[in-house]
Formats: C-alpha cells, sequence, structure tokens
C-alpha cells in the first residue's frame, strides 16, 4: 500500500503542485484546504497518514489551532507533522508547536525529497 | 545713616566721600558758578554700612549773593535706584529668554544663558550651572560666569554628599526649593568674583526642573551683588532667573529629544529600504532561475513540443522576463533610495563597448523598418566608466527610442569634445512637449498622452540613466520637438579626477562581459513589435488632476489668545495676525468653548480672567485628552508673582511675563508651534510606520507564496530533464505545469504592479491616460473577464449597466478599479451574489459593486482605504492590502469619489461617482443630439 500524506494548505497552486509532486514519489496524498477540513478528514479515515505537511495561516482553522487540537488527540499526536511557511519565524513556531520539522517557502524540490525520503520505505 | 549725625558741620567732600568720584567734578563746576544737571548718576554710597550700589537724579547749582558771588551750592537730590534696578533686572530676563532661548541644545543653551548672567554681573556676581544628570551621587558644573571653571568656587565635579566648604545640593534637590545661602566668606574663605574687590557675601542655589519632574536636572548658583541691599525684589530677581533658565533649558531638552527620536526613525526607515531590496533580490533568484530551462525547453533543445504546449511556455516565458525587468528595476531603484550604489570606475574603450551594446539592438530597429545610424567616434584615450551603468545608461536611452519611434531613424553617435566625451541618441518619434521636457528624468514620470509602442515599463529608465550620469561626474540633458523627435545628450569628462578616488581602479578589467542585460532589453523590446498597435487618441489628454492628498501649504498657523484686557488682546492679535491666523476670546470660558470646537494649533491665555482664569483654563485643557496635545502658553500680569512656577506645574508649555517684548512673544509663540509640529510628524511618521512593517510582513507572505509552487514546478522540470526522462511526461501534464507557472507569474506581476503603483502615488506621479471612453462596454467586458474567477468561487454576479453612459477616463485605470472592486468582493463574499450597477444620476456617473458578505463594520470602514490596510486579522483573506487605496487614489485623480457603505452581516456597497460633466463626454453629448 502506498504510503499517504495529509496535505493542509490553503493555497490551491501550492496544494496542487505539493499534490503531483508528492503523487509521483509514490505517495497517497489527502489534501485539505484548511486546519478544520484536515481533522474532519483524519476523524473519518480508517488508515492514519504517514506525516502531515501544515500551513500556518489559513481561514477557518489555522495550522496553530490544528496542531492544538491534533496534539490533544492521542490517536493523532504521533504522526509527524512538518510546518511550511512563509513567515520568518516559521523555525521557532514550528518548535513551539514540537513540529518534527519546517520549511520556510518557497523551498527547495530536493530538500523537500529528502524529507519525505524516510516514509517512502514500508 | 551712619553718616548722621557725624555730617552736620562737616566738610561737604567728607561727609560724600564715597559718592565723591561722581560728584565732585560737578560740585566744583558749582562753585565756579556752573549749573550741573546729571541724570541717574551711578555712584556708591555707603549709607548702610557698605558701598551701596546707587543712582541719583540731581542738579547742583550755584547760589549768588548780591554781588554775583557764589555763595554756596544748591544741590536737590533724587533717587532713582529702584527704578533703574528694575529696569536692568528686567532686561537681563529677557536676555535670557531672548539668547538662550535660541539654543537647540542643552550645553549650548547652559552656555548661552551663563554668557548672559556674565553680561549682568552687577546684579549676578557671578554663577555655576551644575548638571544632576551624571553619575549618581555627583554634580558636574555645565557652565559658569563670574568665576573660572575649576575654580574654588567652582569645582568640575562635586560630590553631592557635599562637606565644608562645598555646595549644600543634596539640600536643594531633597526640598526641591530655592536656597538662601549666607556668609559666603566664612563658608569658603576670602575669594574673588565679580566686578568689585570685595566678595559676594550671599548666593541663592536654584532648582532647575524638567517639565514637571519631582527632581531638579540641575542647580543654578547666582551670587548676589555685596553693594546692593537683599531686599524682596532682589529676590524675586533670582527665583526669576531661575525659572527663565530653566525655560531655555527646557525647551532645548525638547528640541534634542524630538531630534533623536528623528534620527532613530530615519534609521528605522533605511532599514525599510534595505528590506525592499531583499524582497526584490528574492523575486529575481528564482526567475533567473526558472528563464534557463524554459529557453532550453523553447529552443527544442529536448525535443520538439505539442504546439499548445509550447505557445503556453512562450507566455510564461514572456512574462516572467517582464516580472525580471521589473523587478531589476525595482532593485536599482531601491539602492538609489539608499544611497549605496558603490560604482567600479575602470579605464573603458568606450567605443567598443558602446558599439557592442548598440548591436544587441540592431536587428531588432532594424526589424521594425527604422533605420539604425550607428555613428561612433574612435576615441584616442579610454574613459573612466562602470561598465555596467555604462550599459544601463546606453541601454535605457535606446529601448526609450525604439518605443517612441515608428517611422525613420534612429541615431547613436560618440563624439569627443575638449575635456569629455558626448553620447547622444536621437530619434525622429513622437517627441516631447516642450512642457514635458523638464520632467523626463523625473523618477516615475511618464509623458502625458505619449504614443509608445507599449504602456508597459516602469518610468525609472531615464531617472535612472540620470542617476548614473551624474554619479559619473557627467550631465545628462534632452532637447525635443513634438512631432519632430527627440535627443538625449550624455556628457562624462575625462579622466579620473572628478570620481571618487576609492571608486576607481586604474587597469582595464579584460574584455567586455557577456551583455545580459543587453539580452533582456532588446528581447523585451521585440515583443512590442509583436504587439497589435492600439487605436489611441493621439493628442495628449487633458492633464490628469493629482492625487488629492496635495493640501495647501500656505496653511497657517491657528493662535487662540484668551485675555479679558482689550488693549493687551488688540495689541496681542496684532503682534501675531501678519504670521497666523489668530481668534481672540475675552474669557477663559469662551475660549474652551473655542478649543472644542475646533482646536487651534496653540493657546497663549492670560491667567488672571474674571470666571475661568488661566490656571482653570489649563486644567481642563489638560484634563481632556483629545486637547492634552495643545501648546498653552500663559501670560503672567505681574513681574515676580509666584505664578510662573504654579503655571509650569500646571502644565503649561511656557510662560511670558508682562510687559513683554513683541519679538519674545513672536518668538515663543513660533518656537512652541515648531516643537508642536515635530511632534506631531512624529506621531505620523510612527503610525505609518507601524503600518509598514506590519505591510511589509505581509507584502513578504504574500510574495512567498506564489514562489513556492514557481520553484517547485521549475525545480521539478530541470530535475526531469537533468535525467532526460521530460520526453516521458504526458502532455497534459506538462501543460498543466505551463498554466501553474503562468498564474504564479500573473499572481507576483500582479503584487510587482500594485507596489509600483503604490510609489508612484506616494511621489504624486499617478498619471492618467484620459480619453472619452464607453463605460458600460469597459463595465460589461471587466465583468466577463472575471467570469471564470468567479465561477470558481461560487459566486454569481448581475450586471445592471446603462447603455451608451461615456466619460473622459483612463480606461485601462478604470478596469483596474472595477477589478479591484469586484476582486474584493469576492473574496470578501465567498460564495454569495455579487451586482454590478452603472448609472447616470444628476450630472454623476455612478458605478457600483455590491456584495451579500458578512459586511465591514463601522470601524474598519473609516481604515479601509488607507495604504497597508487589510481587513480581517492575519493573512486570512489574502492580498497586500493595496487595491483600495489604489483605487481611490486612482478615482480622486479622475475628480470622483470612492465610498462604501455597509451595515455587518448584510453586505457591502462601493460607490464611485465620477462628474459625468467632463469635456469630452459633454461635447459627445452635443453631438448626438444634434443628430
Amino acid at each position: 500500500m502506498r504510503p499517504s500524506l495529509l496535505l493542509v494548505e490553503d493555497d490551491k497552486d501550492i496544494r496542487d503542485t505539493l499534490k503531483d509532486l508528492l503523487e509521483e514519489e509514490g505517495f497517497e496524498i489527502a489534501p485539505t484546504a484548511n486546519g478544520k477540513a484536515a481533522a474532519d478528514f483524519l476523524d473519518s479515515t480508517v488508515v492514519l497518514p504517514r506525516l502531515i505537511f501544515l500551513d500556518l495561516s489559513m481561514p477557518v482553522m489555522d495550522g496553530r489551532q490544528f496542531r492544538a487540537w491534533q496534539l490533544a488527540q492521542d490517536r493523532y499526536r504521533g504522526i509527524p507533522t512538518y510546518i511550511l511557511s512563509a513567515a520568518g519565524n516559521g523555525g521557532d513556531e514550528a518548535a513551539r508547536l514540537s513540529a518534527a520539522g519546517f520549511m520556510r517557502k518557497p523551498f527547495d524540490l530536493d530538500r523537500l525529497l529528502e524529507l519525505i525520503r524516510p516514509y517512502r520505505e514500508t | 545713616m551712619p553718616v548722621h549725625p557725624r555730617a552736620l558741620g562737616e566738610g561737604y567732600h567728607v561727609t560724600w566721600a564715597s559718592a565723591w568720584p561722581a560728584i565732585g567734578q560737578p560740585f566744583e563746576k558749582a562753585l565756579g558758578g556752573k549749573t550741573s544737571f546729571l541724570e541717574n548718576q551711578r555712584m556708591f554710597l555707603e549709607r548702610n554700612g557698605y558701598q551701596e550700589e546707587t543712582f541719583f537724579t540731581f542738579s547742583l547749582s550755584p547760589i549768588r549773593d548780591q554781588d554775583g558771588q557764589v555763595e554756596g551750592v544748591f544741590h536737590p537730590v533724587t533717587e532713582t535706584t529702584a527704578k533703574l534696578l528694575s529696569e536692568r533686572r528686567t532686561r537681563a530676563i529677557r536676555d535670557i529668554a531672548a539668547r538662550a532661548g535660541k539654543g537647540t541644545e542643552f550645553q549650548e543653551t547652559c552656555e548661552l544663558a551663563m554668557r548672559v548672567l556674565a553680561e549682568h554681573e552687577l546684579d549676578i556676581p557671578f554663577s555655576l550651572l551644575y548638571g544632576l544628570e551624571g553619575a549618581p551621587g555627583t554634580a558636574s558644573l555645565l557652565s559658569c560666569s563670574g568665576v573660572a571653571p575649576g575654580h574654588a568656587l567652582a569645582p568640575r565635579e562635586l560630590s553631592l554628599a557635599g562637606g565644608e566648604g562645598s555646595w549644600p545640593l543634596q539640600e536643594v534637590i531633597d526640598s526641591a526649593k530655592t536656597l538662601e545661602l549666607v556668609g559666603l566668606r566664612s563658608r569658603l574663605g576670602d575669594f574673588r568674583a565679580g566686578p568689585y574687590p570685595e566678595p559676594p557675601a550671599t548666593c541663592f542655589l536654584l532648582p532647575i526642573h524638567a517639565g514637571s519632574a519631582e527632581r531638579p536636572i540641575a542647580v543654578l548658583i547666582a551670587g548676589a551683588s555685596s553693594r546692593l541691599p537683599l531686599d524682596e525684589s532682589y529676590k524675586t530677581f533670582f527665583e526669576m532667573v531661575g525659572a527663565s533658565v530653566a525655560g531655555c533649558i527646557n525647551t532645548a531638552r525638547a528640541y534634542e529629544h524630538e531630534k533623536k527620536r528623528a534620527e532613530a526613525l530615519a534609521e528605522l526607515d533605511r532599514a525599510k529600504t534595505t528590506f525592499f531590496s531583499n524582497i526584490s533580490h528574492e523575486f529575481r533568484t528564482p526567475l533567473t532561475l526558472m528563464l534557463g530551462p524554459l529557453e532550453e525547453l523553447l529552443a527544442g533543445k529536448r525535443g520538439q513540443l505539442p504546439t499548445d504546449v509550447a505557445s503556453d511556455l512562450e507566455v510564461v516565458n514572456r512574462n516572467a522576463a517582464r516580472l525580471l525587468k521589473l523587478v531589476n528595476a525595482l532593485l536599482d531603484f531601491s539602492r538609489f533610495e539608499a544611497n549605496r550604489v558603490r560604482a567600479r570606475f575602470e579605464p573603458t574603450d568606450l567605443t567598443v563597448l558602446t558599439a557592442e551594446l548598440a548591436s544587441a539592438f540592431a536587428s531588432m530597429i532594424e526589424k521594425a523598418e527604422l533605420a539604425f545610424n550607428v555613428d561612433l567616434e574612435q576615441l584616442a584615450r579610454p574613459v573612466f566608466v562602470d561598465r555596467d551603468m555604462w550599459e544601463k545608461i546606453v541601454l535605457n536611452l535606446l529601448s526609450n527610442a525604439f518605443k517612441f519611434t515608428f517611422a525613420g531613424e534612429i541615431r547613436i553617435s560618440l563624439r569627443a569634445r575638449a575635456d569629455r566625451v558626448e553620447l547622444s541618441v536621437r530619434d525622429t518619434g513622437t517627441g516631447i512637449p516642450e512642457s514635458e521636457l523638464g520632467k523626463v528624468f523625473q523618477r516615475f514620470h511618464r509623458i502625458q498622452g505619449a504614443q509608445g509602442r507599449t504602456h508597459e515599463g516602469t518610468g525609472i529608465g531615464l531617472a535612472l540613466v540620470q542617476e548614473l550620469v551624474k554619479l559619473h561626474g557627467g550631465k545628462a540633458r534632452v532637447e525635443s520637438r513634438q512631432g519632430q523627435g527627440s535627443s538625449f545628450f550624455i556628457e562624462i569628462p575625462f579622466g579620473s579626477a572628478h570620481l571618487p578616488q576609492d571608486q576607481v581602479l586604474h587597469s582595464e578589467g579584460g574584455a567586455a562581459r557577456s551583455s545580459q542585460q543587453a539580452l533582456e532589453l532588446s528581447s523585451e523590446a521585440a515583443q512590442w513589435l509583436s504587439q497589435p498597435k492600439r487605436d489611441r487618441d493621439p493628442s495628449p489628454s487633458a492633464s490628469a488632476t493629482g492625487p488629492a492628498s496635495s493640501l495647501p501649504q500656505a496653511q497657517k498657523n491657528r493662535v487662540l489668545v484668551a485675555d479679558d484686557n482689550a488693549d493687551m488682546r488688540n495689541y496681542v492679535v496684532r503682534l501675531l495676525e501678519d504670521r497666523y491666523q489668530v481668534e481672540a476670546v475675552d474669557s477663559g470660558k469662551k475660549a474652551l468653548e473655542s478649543i472644542r470646537a475646533r482646536m487651534p494649533d496653540l493657546l497663549l491665555s492670560d491667567i488672571m480672567m474674571p470666571g475661568m482664569n488661566g490656571f482653570e483654563l489649563l486644567q481642563e485643557v489638560r484634563a481632556d485628552r483629545s486637547l492634552r496635545r495643545l501648546p498653552v502658553i500663559l501670560l503672567s500680569a505681574r513681574a515676580g508673582e509666584e505664578a510662573k512656577v504654579e503655571g509650569l506645574e500646571a502644565g503649561a508649555d511656557d510662560y511670558l511675563i508682562k510687559p513683554f517684548a513683541a519679538r519674545e512673544l513672536v518668538a515663543r509663540v513660533q518656537t512652541h508651534l515648531g516643537l508642536a509640529a515635530v511632534r506631531q510628524e512624529l506621531d505620523r511618521e510612527r503610525e505609518s510606520l507601524k503600518m509598514r512593517d506590519e505591510f511589509l510582513s505581509i507584502a513578504s507572505h504574500e510574495l512567498r507564496t506564489p514562489l513556492t509552487p514557481l520553484k517547485l514546478q521549475i525545480q521539478n522540470l530541470t530535475r526531469l530533464l537533468r535525467n532526460r526522462s521530460l520526453s516521458q511526461m504526458e502532455p497534459e501534464r506538462l501543460q498543466k505545469v505551463a498554466v501553474i507557472c503562468e498564474s504564479q507569474i500573473q499572481r507576483l506581476s500582479g503584487l510587482v504592479d500594485d507596489l509600483l503603483d503604490v510609489s508612484r502615488m506616494r511621489t504624486g506621479q499617478l498619471e492618467l491616460k484620459r480619453i472619452d471612453t464607453d463605460l458600460s462596454q469597459v463595465v460589461h467586458d471587466t465583468c466577463e473577464r472575471y467570469r471564470p474567477l468567479l465561477k470558481k468561487s461560487g459566486c454569481t454576479l448581475s450586471e445592471d449597466v446603462a447603455p451608451g453612459v461615456r466619460a473622459s477616463v483612463d480606461p485601462m485605470r478604470f478596469e483596474q478599479v472595477l477589478g479591484n472592486l469586484i476582486g474584493n468582493a469576492i473574496r470578501h463574499a465567498f460564495s454569495c451574489p455579487l451586482s454590478v450597477e452603472l448609472r447616470q444620476q444628476d450630472g454623476w456617473t455612478v458605478l457600483s459593486v455590491r456584495d451579500r458578505g458578512r459586511g465591514i463594520s463601522k470601524q474598519r470602514q473609516q481604515k479601509l482605504f488607507r495604504r497597508f490596510e487589510t481587513a480581517g486579522a492575519g493573512y486570512e483573506t489574502g492580498g497586500l492590502g493595496l487595491g483600495l487605496y489604489i483605487s481611490r487614489e486612482i478615482v480622486s485623480a479622475h475628480g470622483g469619489t470612492l465610498e462604501v457603505e455597509s451595515e455587518s452581516g448584510e453586505g457591502a456597497v462601493f460607490w464611485v461617482r465620477l462628474p459625468a460633466a467632463s469635456a469630452g463626454a459633454a461635447r459627445l453629448e452635443q453631438e448626438r443630439e444634434a443628430s
């Protein structure tokens, strides 16, 4: 079975681009446009994603709120979550949110591929 | 009198020995038969046990007997000491205010004040000013008069702990009151200070307070004359000197403080410019990276592309190149803003370099069926230029000539003159109207109504040329005749003596580098050829009105005068009315009413007034948050009253004692108006810097977002190219890549365009190309353009457009406004119905865009049109927050208004109102009726 990745990003072009690229790398992508949609997805899926890419600034429910919610759920707490943000202080923020890592937009494709490699092997 | 009664029967010159120097001679003259009249004669009388400085007016006339012999002397005497001393002391107080009050720095003011006191040594034989703001527990001498610094009286440093032979400063600090110190000689031993041989016996220690702070910031020690009685008026004089010096010092400190704040803000501003330049850099790298692979793809190096993919990629390529150009222009611009362009002047064969640059343009100019005449003289010696800058100069001039020339020729020539080299670029293009000639080198200036190959461009090119030429110590000028063409001349001196030596390299830096710039500029210019020429109104349009922000400059400051005495009121009004707009009232109550109705820039109030007096008025003003910052000067009636201290404590900015010199009044008023203006300016500046901070953070976010997919897509393409697996990519997938890239570039271009628009508006250089336009058509077309986006957002749009509505507008700008309003409505009213309405009503053309979204609160409505304002917290709704600001500026420049109407929860309506009776529209109206 293909490893799955939950993508939480409000910008449609970024979402589409990441979806296409990561699918080519052998991932199953669940694209969602905000924290609320991502939470709904987690609550309804049987197979949990292997990792989460999370934007910070989003409407309805932003990345911080989502992360707080996620950390309060035993079932989802352990999913490695990476923060993708354009904010200059995103690194600090990622640490505050106990994220697995941070990539500042715009990020390099190589860096992205390197990051997901360990999750590709089943 | 100590001479009495001993004096009775004593000889005159014995009795009046101490006054003899003054009256001896006239006395002898009277005995000789001549009358003397002496007015305000200064003399020292020993009438109180010491030599007292006194003034007398007297006459000495001979008394003759029957024979005409002088028998005696008639000697009536009037003492004028009190009057003369009072005048002298008043003068001293005025001098302090007039001269020390001019100081703008703390130390300077202290020295000025002591210099004035030195001139009044008869009343103040010595003075010392100790500052208390240095190391704790110590005081340091700021300035002094009557004794030299370092003198036993005037140690440069002083411990506050005091002790034998030291000044009891701590006592003054603790009490914050004036301290009279007697028995100086027994305290300090014998010393000499001031005009008389005997030292002063008494001095006063006066605390100098800053504003209403409790602890004084300095102590003024002022000696009392040993030859004057220490009466109430003398003591009051010392108090006034102290207050006067304090006033001057406070004003200087306020100046200094404001200056420091202004410097800090300027520093912040420089940081902002750097940030802008950094943003531009970030654009440039990914853009350059994507252009490489794109060009390779398009050149067919990786195999033939399907036609539709190729044409899509062509669009991507063209726009990316344009964006790169814009970004480069922004970058150059911000470098000049920051004044940190460093040149590398090296000896260059200018003929060769210029020929190379010109050749990049040749094919294109010829393709446009223009003659290109390159006439470069072989120069006998090298010229010191910065090669990159010279490239920019030549290319911008050629590109400019090409843009405005449709037939005939472009000629570039290079000539050696006596001490300089002259480059000229002549064209037979549209030319520049005479009225515009002076402005072509201004930043962001674009010629009104000029017919060019394109309307793209930043308006920075020629300004850049001029800046670059100036850096070379040269000159740029233009000659032009409308309809016949323009000639641009650049002159640069030979040699390197006129250049900053640290930027001069003396050996030539090898062969000319590849001219990347030339390629970029000429390929962009080539674009203009392939664009269909638009049919434009060839005559220059009515000049656009400047942005609404240009307020009348000569706005006079408003001063409110409150005094119950009609004569005084009239006097003050007369003194001030030349420079200010003055309003006068006769009571505190009326003053307060006037202030509340319309805040003046300064209040000048008498203290003693029936009803509400000056203090009460001041209290009311300071207690009201909205009035608090009003500068207040109090006028106190009598010298020496406690009023001044009380006045400053009550929060007055300054006080004046009547009678005051006209000049002094004007000077004080001017000073406080100036300070208030600086304060206001700083507040505004701070506010706008804060907004810019927030804006820059939003801008950074907005710019990085489209760069993310762009970078990933391009890097992916590059990776596939490297692996030679691009050919396995399905055409649909490849096309999708192109579409995503294209739309990111559109987003970035939109952002950069907005930034440029704002820059233009900031410098008041928004320009309109007004032509008679069918607004109905423009509105309809714009709505159509937005249909796909509307559909994507789940919005419906209904159009209610009256047919045939015309007006003289800039159609592209008008489209931009409508586009902004629709785009705004889509963002804020997701999935809601929108309606656009256009009609004519009461001499106005009215356009409205209505949404049924969540509406905008009243509070937000006020801020909506400000620069850098985005609705909602954070980045929720996206955008730079410039759209509405830009739209309003555009509408104002058309002489119209843009307003919003909204109830929370019930959607919003944006109204654009343009005066319908613009000349062009009216004429057409008539023509239509006539036919």
